[in-house]
């Protein structure tokens, strides 16, 4: 580690495998985001502008609004997040499972 | 004998878990590695149920039912809110927080830009932060004390601290981690079995939100307690116009908690516990799974509430109960009210469960800002081992101090908005930091600090100087405007200044390759 600064126009370009795996990361937590974010956003836009959409009586007696504001934004926040740790885990693995086999080629 | 009373029973039984874990892990606390973090050793159900516990404070416990139950659909709305946070923290953060590896939120700062200046000013925000966030725990803890023990609010609020002082100050990251993963568990427990008291009583949904919808008047019973409510049905339909009073007004309260949970240093920190990036993933996910579960429980409870109290014929120190406990002890008294002195004792200790989990990740959060970033950094640098966690004690004294004060000075206000504030205070200020710092290598020193002065100083002038921002725009949790500005400041700042640390890809490399 060292103290210098550096312009950012003059910093060296990353590795490409950094570079790689942050792009890779990087995708699909905005992808993943951008669904959450529309669920989350949705929700109050169509209170304010279809109210009568909102307030239609769909499980238990639930206006529609309830339902999705007290039930369905838990599940969606457990879904969006095991999506993320599955996409990792399984990219996580494939990448450990390639470099092994490279590894015992190279052995050969 | 008193300590049979059930609330008593319970609470005891509480202090007695609460002391022999500190003391069975005092010998975990001895060096700094162990007393921050814990020697990086919990795998993810410890680890997840520590991050669920310091989550769910009096804020969930108590707050968000309290909320459903004075303003309806607006008060589940502010749960949704909440519910978001994990999920972003856990998306962006979580894993490369953890291959960094380090002891405080400010060492993220200092080590990132090598700066002493970044790490002061870190440290300003982390006390600003847990303040915000300590005062309403403590207010919930004291305000039980008063209402089901008859203590008075001081007594409540000395303690607290001094419960906390020591849970702390004794047991270091291990004992407060364990203290928190068993206290998370008491309170679900709580809340399942008041749920299970709930459902066999026949209060189904349909049959709540019959009445509640329908109901219009002054509720039975209330006047004669001494505060007459009315209750609106509408707004349990669909928001009743009180914290949602149009579409910017909303979107900003979501903004200031969604990014909150990602600037909250005493989550932030959890994730150093870990021993792996992989680890610390499943933790969030598992806090996630735990946190829904409490979320949608604290929403119908708060719900049941509301039916029960409209319903009447409850005893009338009940109604008192409902009717001047405010906010804050629709849960105990609902227990009271279904289940009798039994259920209202594992309640009444589920909730002290709440605070003490909580304000314990705030101490830590804390103290290390003191202890590690302030004493082993600026006063002390050559410290000995036994120096640093000395004052790493002395500094759990200081913020027992600190927050005590704070919890005098907010007896009457809500748990849930005070904790909404400190939501907002760090979307505003590391949220922008943590995310911009790990996924983007232009950011610069006098970006991240400019990042910071900007989203804290915005967020108190929007939350202590309301009669200076337009009516038009003075909404109860100012995100849109701050978080925005947080994020702004670190870009502009640091695409002006541009100068970034020479090694800065040996710091992505190590925060983003694989382990």
């Amino acid at each position: 580690m060292t103290d210098k600064t550096i312009h950012y126009k003059n910093l060296a370009p990353m590795d490409s495998y950094i570079v790689n795996r942050m792009t890779k990361e990087i995708k699909i937590c905005v992808l993943l985001f951008l669904i959450y974010a529309f669920y989350l956003f949705i929700v109050p836009i169509l209170n304010f502008n279809a109210p009568d959409l909102m307030r239609t009586r769909v499980w238990g007696g639930m206006s529609l609004t309830w339902f999705l504001t007290a039930i369905g934004s838990m599940i969606m926040a457990f879904v969006i997040a095991a999506v993320h740790v599955y996409v990792y885990a399984k990219d996580f693995f494939i990448t450990e499972a390639g470099q092994d086999k490279t590894s015992k080629g190279a052995g050969k | 004998m008193i300590i049979f009373e059930p609330k008593y029973f319970f609470t005891i039984l509480l202090l007695i878990s609460i002391v022999v874990i500190t003391f069975a892990t005092q010998k975990y606390s001895r060096s700094t590695v162990n007393f921050y973090v814990a020697g990086r050793s919990f795998g993810w159900v410890m680890n997840g149920s520590a991050i669920a516990g310091d989550y769910l404070s009096a804020a969930t416990f108590l707050g968000l039912a309290g909320l459903t139950f004075a303003f309806g659909y607006d008060g589940i709305f502010y749960t949704f809110c909440f519910s978001a946070g994990l999920t972003v923290l856990t998306l962006f953060v979580a894993g490369p927080l953890r291959k960094f590896g380090a002891f405080t939120v400010p060492d993220f700062l200092a080590q990132r830009f090598h700066s002493k200046r970044a790490r002061m000013v870190a440290v300003i925000v982390v006390l600003a932060i847990s303040g915000f966030y300590a005062a309403p725990q403590i207010l919930g803890a004291a305000a039980i004390l008063k209402m089901f023990f008859g203590a008075t609010y001081t007594f409540g609020v000395v303690f607290t601290v001094v419960v906390m002082v020591f849970y702390v100050g004794v047991g270091g990251m291990k004992g407060t981690t364990i203290n928190q993963a068993l206290e998370i568990w008491i309170r679900f427990g709580a809340f399942i079995i008041l749920f299970a008291i709930a459902v066999a009583a026949g209060y189904n949904y349909g049959k709540i939100m019959d009445l509640l919808v329908s109901f219009k008047g002054t509720i039975p019973g209330t006047a004669e307690a001494g505060k007459a409510i009315v209750h609106n049905g509408a707004k349990w339909e669909w928001t009743g116009g009180f914290l949602f009073k149009e579409p910017l007004a909303t979107i900003s309260i979501l903004m200031g908690l969604i990014f909150g949970t990602t600037g909250l240093p005493h989550i932030l920190l959890r994730f150093y516990t870990n021993p792996s990036a992989k680890e610390a993933r499943y933790s969030g996910l598992f806090a996630i799974g735990i946190a829904s579960a409490f979320f949608f429980l604290a929403l119908y409870l708060g719900a049941v509430g509301r039916t029960v109290f409209i319903e009447g014929g409850l005893q009338p120190h009940i109604v008192k109960n409902f009717a001047t406990g405010g906010v804050n002890m629709v849960i105990p008294t609902l227990a009271e009210a279904l289940g009798g002195k039994w259920v209202l004792g594992i309640v009444v200790a589920g909730a002290f469960a709440a605070v003490f989990s909580n304000l314990s990740g705030l101490f830590i959060a804390s103290t290390g800002a003191l202890g590690h970033d302030i004493y082993s950094h600026f006063i002390n640098p050559n410290a000995t081992e036994k120096q640093k966690v000395a004052a790493a004690r002395w500094s759990a004294v200081f913020c027992g101090v600190f927050y005590g004060i704070l919890g005098l000075l907010v007896e009457k206000a809500s748990i849930g908005h005070l904790v909404g504030l400190a939501f907002n205070v760090a979307a505003s200020t590391f949220a922008p930091i943590f995310i911009l710092g790990i996924w983007w290598r232009g950011m610069t020193e006098k970006g991240a600090i400019a990042g910071l002065l900007v989203g804290l100083l915005s967020s108190l002038y929007f939350i202590f100087l309301p009669q200076l921002v337009p009516a038009a725009i003075r909404y109860p949790i100012p995100g849109l405007f701050t978080v925005p500005l947080g994020f702004l400041a670190v870009y502009v700042v640091s695409k002006l200044d541009g100068m970034v640390p020479a090694d800065v890809n040996e710091f992505m490399a190590k925060i983003h390759s694989r382990e």
